[in-house]
């Protein structure tokens, strides 16, 4: 298990920045998982699917998700488990079919890309909170 | 706090189109007001989630024999969330305080509306990570004067001068307190992302 982490400066940010919730995800890296937006919504779906042998932490998930639309970020608050596991977790149960993400936009990795903000979605915000 | 959105989003099935997610970021120094603010105006009481760091580290003790240390170090930031008219969700995000953590700032600012950088004029300088991030990245923010006690003790030419904020930065002030102000620091945000598009 040791080998799995790397040791790391401890003074260095950068590196002091290895995630490896190894136990909690089965092994499970972040890769296509650091894609997924914090305020991303996902939903378990309703078929039913056995959960037998799912971790508990993959069965909180799917409860939390069956009762109304869920934030990756809201999901990691009420698990209380790290951004980066639940990121892995709703990833992999998003594969296996448990359940579905909504994407927001079009999913890009760079801070300045601003194509998913429209002219129209701006407008709907700006009175909405106006009639806050 | 406003009312719960009424959404019986998932109990009947596939038909329900999720809302439309959007999100403006809350930035500023340690203890400068951030979760006060995003707490005057989401609908649920502001939630709190980690980003943890493992740092591992390999030693030999006295005896001679292999010591492991595995420190966590958490990452807290904390979000709150507005249901607005027409299936729209607006997250609120607040930043982890201390600059160290700038490498986080990116996950939270991606795809986001805008910023709003709270400013406390007793510790001016603690709003200059916050501020040279949304400039290097084109970042539409506006700088947030928070009130603290409701006084107003700097007059904004004189704080747009010790920050250095280019005549494009919208400044305000605002009280992380109240509704009616942080309504209008939201609003000044949304603006000038519109006005960004032109
Ligand atoms: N009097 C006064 N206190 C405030 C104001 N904003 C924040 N505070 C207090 O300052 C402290 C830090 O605020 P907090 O929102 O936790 O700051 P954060 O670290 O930026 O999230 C808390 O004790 C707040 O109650 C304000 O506008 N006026
Ligand atoms: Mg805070």
């Amino acid at each position: 298990m040791a080998d799995d982490f790397a040791p790391s400066a401890l003074d260095n940010d950068d590196d002091a920045y290895t995630v490896r919730p190894y136990t909690v995800t089965g092994g499970r890296v972040a890769g296509q998982a650091d894609g997924l937006a914090l305020e991303a919504l996902v939903t378990t779906r309703t078929e039913g699917k056995p959960q037998k042998g799912l971790t508990p932490e993959k069965k909180k998930i799917l409860q939390l998700a069956a009762e109304d639309f869920m934030s990756v970020a809201e999901l990691s608050a009420h698990c209380k488990l790290p951004l980066g596991v639940v990121r892995v977790l709703v990833t992999d149960l998003s594969d296996n079919e448990y359940l579905t993400i909504h994407a927001t936009a079009p999913v890009s990795l760079a801070v300045e890309d601003r194509s998913g903000i429209t002219r129209s979605l701006l407008e709907s915000v700006l009175d909405g909170i106006a009639a806050l | 706090m406003a009312s719960q959105p009424s959404n019986a989003a998932v109990t009947d099935g596939a038909a329900h189109v999720a809302p439309t997610v959007v999100k403006i970021v809350i930035a500023g120094g340690f203890a400068v007001g951030k979760t006060t603010f995003i707490g005057s105006i989401s609908d649920i009481d502001p939630l709190n989630t980690e980003a943890a760091m493992t740092e591992h580290s390999v030693g030999v003790d006295d005896a001679g024999g292999i010591t492991e240390r595995k420190t966590h170090t958490t990452v807290a930031m904390d979000f709150g969330r507005i249901a607005l008219p027409g299936s729209l969700w607006l997250y609120l995000f607040g930043t982890p305080g201390q600059d160290r953590f700038l490498f986080m700032w990116d996950d939270l600012v991606r795809g986001a509306i805008g910023a709003v950088v709270l400013v406390d004029t007793e510790r001016l300088d603690q709003c200059f990570p916050a501020v040279d991030y949304f400039e290097g990245r084109s970042i539409p923010f506006i700088v947030a004067v928070n009130c603290f006690d409701g006084v107003a003790r700097h007059q904004l030419d004189d704080v747009r001068e010790a920050l250095g904020l280019s005549a494009g930065v919208p400044l305000i002030y605002t009280d992380a307190r109240e509704r009616a102000a942080t309504k209008q620091a939201l609003i000044a945000v949304v603006q000038l992302a519109m006005e960004r598009l032109k």
